[in-house]
C-alpha cells in the first residue's frame, strides 16, 4: 500500500518539496463530462428559443453553475463569463465598473488624460453585450485600451443571485429582458446588444432569498431535482471513467449508502449533494479502496474518508454511526 | 403537431391552481409552440413538452411537480406520436385529490364513466345468468319432481296466486306441470332462493343506491384512502384593515447604508475645502429594510402561527420584504418550512445580519423551568440591532415573563394585535426609537375569569387536549371557568369549531365571520380572534372528542343549524373553481378493519390513525359532532365505495400495482423472512388463508421497518404462499366475505324452506328419492352450492388470479405452510424448480 504524504509521526527532518498526487477529479470542471437531465436540458433548450434569461435552483451540488459551462461548449461559444453576486452587489456592477477615485487623481495629475473612458471597466454582462456589437457599433463607451476580439455571442452565468440585496432583482429587470445598460459617467451612453448576438444568460439561486415575482416571470426557470441512482452512477462514471466501470460493486454500495444518508429520518444538519459523493468516492479510490469489491469488505478503509461527506460537526458523528449501523446491517 | 387551441384552457386551469399565467405568460408559450414548430423541433412526447412549457410558467419548485401533473392530466401522456387532437379539454374540474393507492380525480358527475357501462355489461349478465339458470332447473328437472303431501297446517294454493302470469310464464313452459300445488318445493324454493339472489345482485349494481357521506373522527386500524377536498378559502386578514396601508409605510422606508462608491460632489466640494487636497467623501445608497420573522409554531395547525402568518401575509402584500422561519419554543433550531432541514439561528443570522428581527411568541421556553430566569441561548437576539417581540398572550395576562424578557433581553415586547404594527414602525423603522415602556398588564372586568381560565389550561397543558375524559369535579370547573372567561359569543364560536371533526384555521376564521353577533368583522384588526385561538385547543390544533361533544350538545338549536349550513356551503365550494384553495384532508374507508394486532397499528402513521374518516352510509347519524358531507360533493367521490370495487376492473389493476410495489419494497428493504402471527392467535377474522406479517427480516435476520403492512396468503393445495400488501388483503378478505355471507343465507333460506314445507330435511331428501335419488341431489346441491360459485367467480377469483403476481414464499423448516411461523422469499428460479 503507498503511503501517504501526510502522517501521523512527522519525518526527523523536514523532507524535500514533495509533488501532489494527480487529482481523481481533475475533470470535474470539463464541460465534456456534464451530464443535464432531460429536464434540464429541455429548459436550456426553451431559453435558447425564447432568447430569454434561465433561471436554476437545486440543492447545492446539483451542477447549476457548470450548466454555463456546458452550454458555452456546447454552442461552441468562449467559456461563459462569470458573475458572482455579493450582498453589497449593485445593478450597476452587473455590467461595469468606473474608477471614481483614478478619475479624481487623473484630474488632479497635470498632463494625464481625464477621459472617462478610460476610467471604465465592463464586467461579466456588461461585456458580453458589448462583445454582441461589433467594435465599431461599441467604439464610443470602449476605453482606449479595450481589445474588441470581434462581434460574438456570449454565456454570462450570474451565479448565486439570491445573495444579493433585494433591491438588485428589481433593479436589472428591463437590462435584464432587453440586453442593454447605460452609463451615466459617458453621458448616459447606452450600450445594448445586437439581436443576432444576444448573450445567453444563465443564472443560479439558492433559494434563501425569494425573488420577486416581476423578476421570476422574466426568466426560463428549472428546478434541478436530485438525480436517482441511476443518474447519480452515469454521473460518478463521467467524473472518474478510469478507476470506476458500469456496477462496480464499490460505487453501487456508496450510492446505496449515500441514498441512505439522504433519508429524511437520519435528519443530518446538511445533506451531502452529488459533490460530496464524487469527493468521497474519490477519497476511497485514493486510500485503495478496490472498486471491484464491495464496501463491506473494505468498511475500514472507508470508514476513513467519511469526512468527505460531512460538513458539520454534529453530521460527522452521525455519519459515523448510520456507516456503522449501514454495513453491519 | 401539437394542437395549441387546448392551451388557453390549460394555462386558465393552472391559473385557478395559483400559477402566474398572464398575457406574457400565455404569449411566451405560444411563442414556444411556434418557434418549436418552425424549427422542426416539436417534441415527440409528452414529458419533454411538459418539461419544456414547465420551464415557461413555473416559478418554483413546488409549481413544477404541480405541473407536470396537471399537464398530464390535460394533455395525457405520449411517446414517440402525436398528442391526441380532437380531445377538448376539460374544464377547470371541482378540486378533490385522492392520495395514495388511488387515482388523481374523479369524473364529473355527469360525465359517461366506465363504471357505468361496466354496470349496464355486468347487469344483464347476471339477469341473464339468472333466467338462463332458472330455466333450465325448472325445464330440466322440476316436471320430473313427484307429487308428494304437503304438512297439513301449510296452505299452497295461495302461493302461486301471488306471482304474477308473466313471472310463471317466464320460469317455466306447460303450467299444467306444476297444477298440483304438492310440487311446489322445487319451484317455490327455487324462486325464493333467486328472489335473494336478484336482491343482491340488483343492490350491486343499483346505480343511485340511497346513501350520504358523513365525516366523523376515528380511530382506524387499516391503512384508509386519503383525500383532499379543496374548497375556497376566506379572503379575510385580521391585520388589513383601512389604515395597514399606512401604518406600514414607515417599515419600507429605506435606510441609508455607505457604499463603496465615491460621491463625486461631495469629495469636489471637500477637495476644495481643503485646498485642493483630494478628501475623498463616499457616498451613502437607499436600501430597502429587510426583515426576519421568528414565528413560534406549536403544531402544524397551530393557529397563533397561522395568525402570525397573516401578518406576514399583509406585509408581503405591501412589498415589505420578509423572510419568516418558524421554531418549536427553542430558536435556535429554525425551519424554513414544515418538513424542510432544520437551520441553526447562527447560520440565519449570518445569512441575514442586516435584517430587522421580529420574534412571534410567548417565549415560555426562553426561561429555565427551574430557576425561572432566562436561558443564556436567549441572549443571542441581540445580535440584531434592531428586534422586537411580538407575544400572543392577551396584555390581562402580562406579568413576570413579559417584563424579564424586555428587560433581560433589551428587546420590545408588544401584543400582536392591532398595535404590532405600528409598534414594529416605532421600534424597528425609526432612526431613534423611542424607549419600550414596561409591559403593564391591562386591567379589565374580565381580567380574573381569564387568568383563572389560564392558570387551569397552564397547570396541565396536556390535560385538556387529551382523549381521557377528566373526572367529573375538574370538569365542571373547567366548563365553569371556559363560560366565564369567554364572552357568550366567543364560547358559541368555539362550539361552532367543535362541530367539524378536525380544528382548521380557515374554517375557525370562516365560522367566526358566519356566526350569529360575528366574532370577527371585515377591516377590523381583531385581537379578539388572537385570544380566541390562544385557547390550547387552537394551539395544539386538536380538540378532544369529549370536549367536542360537551360544546356541541349544548348548542342551541338555530347555532348548530347556522354552523352546518355554513360548513355545508363551504364545502360545496369545492364544486366551484377558483384559485387559492385550501385543502380539507380525510381519508375514505378502504374496508373493514383486519385485526386489532398492535402491530399493523404502530407502523402506521399516527396521523392517519385518528383520521377524519368519511363514511358512506344509508342510515341517518343524529350525532351532532358528525358532519354530513354534500351529497353533490358525496357523488364525487361515491365511484370509490362499493360500486367501483365490485363492478370495475380498477381494484384488479390496484392489486396489480400492489404486487409491484410489494416486489419494490422487498427488494428496496432487503427482506428475506417473515414473521407472522401462529395461526390460532389474533387471526381476527383474517381466516385461515391469511397471516398477519408481525415482523419482515432482512438476511441478517434483523427486523425491519416496512411502510405497509404486510400478509402471507396460502392458497389450498401445493401452489405457492405469496406476500400480500394490506390492501391487497383486505380487498380479498371483503370479496370473500362478501361470498361467503350471501352464500350462507342461501343456504339458510334453503333449510328454511324445506323445514317449512316438508317438515324436514329428511322428508325433503325422501321425497327426492321417490323419483331419481341422483338428479334430486344434483338439485340440491345446485341450490346451495351454485349461488356461492357463482359469486366467488365474480368478486373473489379475479383477486386471488392476481396473487401470482405477489413474490413467492415458503416456509421456514420442515413445516406444513398452515403450522409455519416463519416464511422466507422465494426465488423464481427455485419456485420454478420446485413445481416444475
Amino acid at each position: 500500500m503507498a503511503e501517504f504524504l501526510y502522517r501521523e509521526s512527522p519525518p526527523k527532518s523536514k523532507p524535500a518539496p514533495q509533488d501532489l498526487p494527480a487529482p481523481l477529479l481533475a475533470n470535474a470542471t470539463d464541460p465534456s463530462g456534464y451530464l443535464p437531465d432531460q429536464g434540464m436540458v429541455d429548459a436550456v433548450n426553451v431559453a435558447l428559443l425564447l432568447r430569454q434569461p434561465l433561471l436554476l435552483t437545486g440543492e447545492p451540488g446539483t451542477g447549476k453553475s457548470q450548466l454555463a459551462s456546458s452550454v458555452a461548449y456546447q454552442l461552441g461559444l468562449d467559456p461563459p463569463l462569470c458573475f458572482e453576486t455579493k450582498s453589497t452587489t449593485i445593478a450597476r456592477d452587473l455590467f461595469y465598473s468606473f474608477d471614481n477615485i483614478g478619475r479624481f487623481r487623473a484630474a488632479q495629475t497635470a498632463g494625464a488624460s481625464s477621459d472617462a473612458k478610460l476610467f471604465l471597466a465592463f464586467n461579466a454582462l456588461g461585456l458580453a453585450i458589448v462583445l454582441a456589437n461589433s467594435p465599431e457599433g461599441a467604439g464610443p463607451v470602449l476605453p482606449p485600451d479595450f481589445k474588441h476580439p470581434g462581434r460574438r455571442r456570449s454565456v454570462v452565468l450570474i451565479d448565486e443571485i439570491d445573495k444579493a440585496p433585494r433591491d438588485f432583482p428589481n433593479d436589472i429587470l428591463n437590462e435584464i429582458e432587453r440586453l442593454y445598460f447605460r452609463i451615466p459617467e459617458l453621458g448616459n451612453a447606452q450600450v445594448g446588444a445586437e439581436p443576432d448576438h444576444r448573450p445567453v444568460v444563465i443564472m443560479t439561486s439558492n433559494s434563501e432569498k425569494a425573488l420577486p415575482d416581476a423578476f421570476l416571470r422574466r426568466c426560463i426557470f428549472y428546478s434541478i431535482p436530485f438525480p436517482d441512482d441511476e443518474r447519480l452512477e452515469r454521473i460518478v462514471l463521467a467524473r472518474l471513467p478510469e478507476r470506476l466501470v458500469h456496477g462496480s460493486p464499490l460505487m453501487r454500495d456508496a450510492i446505496s449508502f449515500f441514498g441512505h444518508l439522504r433519508q429524511d429520518d437520519l435528519a443530518l444538519r446538511k445533506r451531502p449533494g452529488t459533490a460530496e459523493l464524487l469527493n468521497w468516492l474519490a477519497a476511497m479510490l485514493d486510500f485503495e479502496c478496490e472498486p471491484s469489491k464491495a464496501l463491506l469488505a473494505q468498511a475500514g478503509p472507508a470508514s476513513r474518508t467519511l469526512a468527505s461527506l460531512a460538513k458539520m460537526d454534529e453530521d460527522q458523528v452521525r455519519i459515523h454511526e448510520a456507516f456503522k449501523q449501514w454495513i453491519y446491517k | 403537431m401539437f394542437c395549441a387551441a387546448t392551451l388557453p384552457t390549460f394555462l386558465t386551469a393552472l391559473r385557478l391552481s395559483g400559477f402566474a399565467v398572464g398575457l406574457p405568460e400565455r404569449q411566451r408559450s405560444l411563442d414556444l409552440l411556434v418557434s418549436l414548430q418552425a424549427t422542426g423541433t416539436m417534441p415527440d412526447n409528452s414529458e419533454q413538452l411538459s418539461n419544456m412549457l414547465g420551464a415557461v410558467l413555473c416559478r418554483s419548485a413546488q409549481q413544477q411537480v404541480l405541473f407536470r401533473r396537471e399537464f398530464a392530466k390535460h394533455f395525457g401522456t405520449w411517446k414517440g406520436r402525436e398528442p391526441p387532437h380532437d380531445e377538448g379539454a376539460t374544464q377547470a374540474e371541482p378540486r378533490i385529490e385522492i392520495g395514495a393507492q388511488a387515482e388523481p380525480t374523479g369524473d364529473l358527475p355527469d360525465s359517461p364513466s366506465p363504471v357505468h357501462r361496466q354496470m349496464v355489461v355486468r347487469a344483464v349478465i347476471v339477469a341473464l345468468l339468472l333466467f338462463v339458470m332458472a330455466a333450465i332447473l325448472k325445464s330440466g328437472f322440476i316436471p320430473r319432481v313427484p307429487t308428494f303431501a304437503p304438512p297439513a297446517p301449510f296452505a299452497p294454493n295461495s302461493i302461486f296466486e301471488a306471482f304474477p302470469d308473466w313471472l310463471l310464464s317466464a320460469l317455466e313452459g306447460p303450467r299444467v306441470v306444476i297444477e298440483a300445488m304438492q310440487t311446489t318445493f322445487g319451484p317455490a324454493t327455487l324462486l325464493l332462493v333467486y328472489v335473494v339472489f336478484i336482491v343482491a345482485a340488483l343492490w350491486i349494481v343499483a346505480p343511485s343506491r340511497p346513501f350520504a357521506a358523513y365525516m366523523s373522527r376515528r380511530r382506524v386500524d387499516y391503512r384508509p384512502q386519503l383525500v383532499e377536498l379543496f374548497v375556497k378559502p376566506s379572503t379575510f386578514n385580521p391585520f388589513l384593515d383601512g389604515s395597514f396601508a399606512r401604518r406600514v409605510q414607515d417599515l419600507r422606508r429605506p435606510r441609508l447604508v455607505q457604499s463603496r462608491e465615491l460621491d463625486v460632489d461631495a469629495s469636489l466640494l471637500a477637495t476644495l475645502d481643503r485646498a485642493g487636497l483630494f478628501s475623498p467623501v463616499f457616498a451613502f445608497r437607499r436600501v430597502a429594510p429587510e426583515y426576519l420573522v421568528l414565528i413560534d409554531r406549536r403544531s402544524g395547525n397551530d393557529h397563533v402561527a397561522r395568525y402570525a402568518e397573516a401578518l406576514v401575509a399583509a406585509l408581503l402584500q405591501m412589498r415589505i420584504y420578509v423572510d419568516v422561519y418558524h421554531y418549536n419554543g427553542d430558536f435556535r433550531r429554525l425551519f424554513a418550512s414544515p418538513g424542510a432541514p432544520s437551520t441553526t439561528f447562527e447560520e440565519v443570522t449570518g445569512r441575514h445580519p442586516e435584517h430587522r428581527l421580529v420574534i412571534i411568541g410567548a417565549g415560555e421556553r426562553f426561561f429555565d423551568p427551574v430557576s425561572g430566569r432566562l436561558v443564556a441561548w436567549a441572549a443571542r437576539v441581540k445580535s440584531f440591532q434592531r428586534r422586537i417581540l411580538l407575544t400572543p398572550t392577551p396584555r390581562e395576562l402580562w406579568g413576570y415573563r413579559e417584563e424579564t424578557l424586555q428587560e433581560g433581553l433589551e428587546i420590545p415586547v408588544v401584543a400582536i394585535g392591532s398595535d404590532a404594527i405600528s409598534a414594529m414602525a416605532d421600534f424597528l423603522a425609526k432612526d431613534e426609537p423611542p424607549r419600550p415602556q414596561a409591559p403593564t398588564p391591562e386591567r379589565s372586568t374580565r381580567a380574573a375569569a381569564m387568568a383563572k381560565l389560564a392558570d387551569l389550561l397552564d397547570d396541565r397543558p396536556l390535560r385538556w387536549v387529551e382523549d381521557g375524559l377528566p373526572d367529573e369535579t375538574s370538569l365542571g370547573v373547567f366548563n365553569k371557568a371556559l363560560r366565564q372567561a369567554l364572552p357568550p359569543s366567543d364560547y358559541d364560536w368555539l362550539s361552532a369549531c367543535a362541530v367539524y371533526p378536525e380544528i382548521n384555521w380557515q374554517l375557525t376564521v370562516h365560522l367566526g365571520l358566519a356566526l350569529p353577533g360575528a366574532p370577527l368583522r371585515r377591516g377590523e384588526a381583531s385581537s379578539r380572534l388572537l385570544h380566541f385561538v390562544s385557547l390550547p385547543w387552537f394551539r395544539f390544533g386538536r380538540m378532544p372528542s369529549w370536549l367536542r361533544h360537551l360544546l356541541v350538545d349544548e348548542m342551541s338549536a338555530a347555532v348548530y343549524r347556522k354552523v352546518r349550513n355554513t360548513l355545508e356551503a363551504l364545502l360545496l365550494t369545492t364544486l366551484v373553481p377558483a384559485s387559492g384553495k385550501f385543502a380539507i384532508e380525510a381519508a375514505l374507508e378502504r374496508g373493514k378493519a383486519l385485526d386489532d394486532n398492535k402491530a399493523v397499528e404502530s407502523r402506521m402513521p399516527r396521523a392517519m390513525r385518528d383520521s377524519v374518516l368519511i363514511d358512506f352510509m344509508t342510515r341517518l347519524r343524529k350525532d351532532r359532532t358528525v358532519v354530513r358531507l354534500p351529497s353533490a360533493v358525496a357523488r364525487l367521490l361515491k365511484r370509490d365505495g362499493l360500486l367501483r370495487n365490485i363492478l370495475t376492473r380498477e381494484p384488479q389493476d390496484e392489486v396489480a400495482a400492489g404486487a409491484q410495489i410489494v416486489a419494490n419494497e422487498v427488494e428496496a428493504a432487503g427482506l428475506e423472512a417473515f414473521d407472522v402471527t401462529p395461526a390460532e392467535e389474533g387471526s381476527g377474522g383474517l381466516g385461515p388463508e391469511l397471516r398477519l406479517v408481525a415482523q419482515p427480516l432482512d438476511r441478517t435476520g434483523a427486523s425491519v421497518k416496512s411502510r405497509d403492512d404486510f400478509h402471507i396468503y396460502l392458497p389450498a393445495g401445493v401452489k405457492p404462499a405469496r406476500l400480500l400488501d394490506g390492501a391487497s388483503a383486505t380487498l380479498y378478505r371483503r370479496r370473500r366475505d362478501l361470498a361467503r355471507r350471501l352464500s350462507t343465507h342461501n343456504l339458510i333460506v334453503v333449510l328454511v324452506v324445506a323445514l317449512v314445507l316438508y317438515g324436514g330435511v329428511l322428508t325433503t331428501a325422501s321425497a327426492f328419492n321417490d323419483v331419481n335419488s341422483g338428479i334430486a341431489a344434483i338439485i340440491a346441491a345446485l341450490l346451495i352450492v351454485s349461488p356461492y360459485a357463482i359469486l366467488n367467480g365474480l368478486l373473489v377469483w379475479p383477486i386471488v388470479r392476481r396473487f401470482s403476481l405477489f413474490p413467492a414464499c415458503r416456509p421456514v423448516g420442515d413445516v406444513r405452510p398452515y403450522a409455519a411461523t416463519r416464511f422466507t422469499i422465494e426465488s423464481p428460479a427455485a419456485l420454478a424448480g420446485r413445481y416444475r
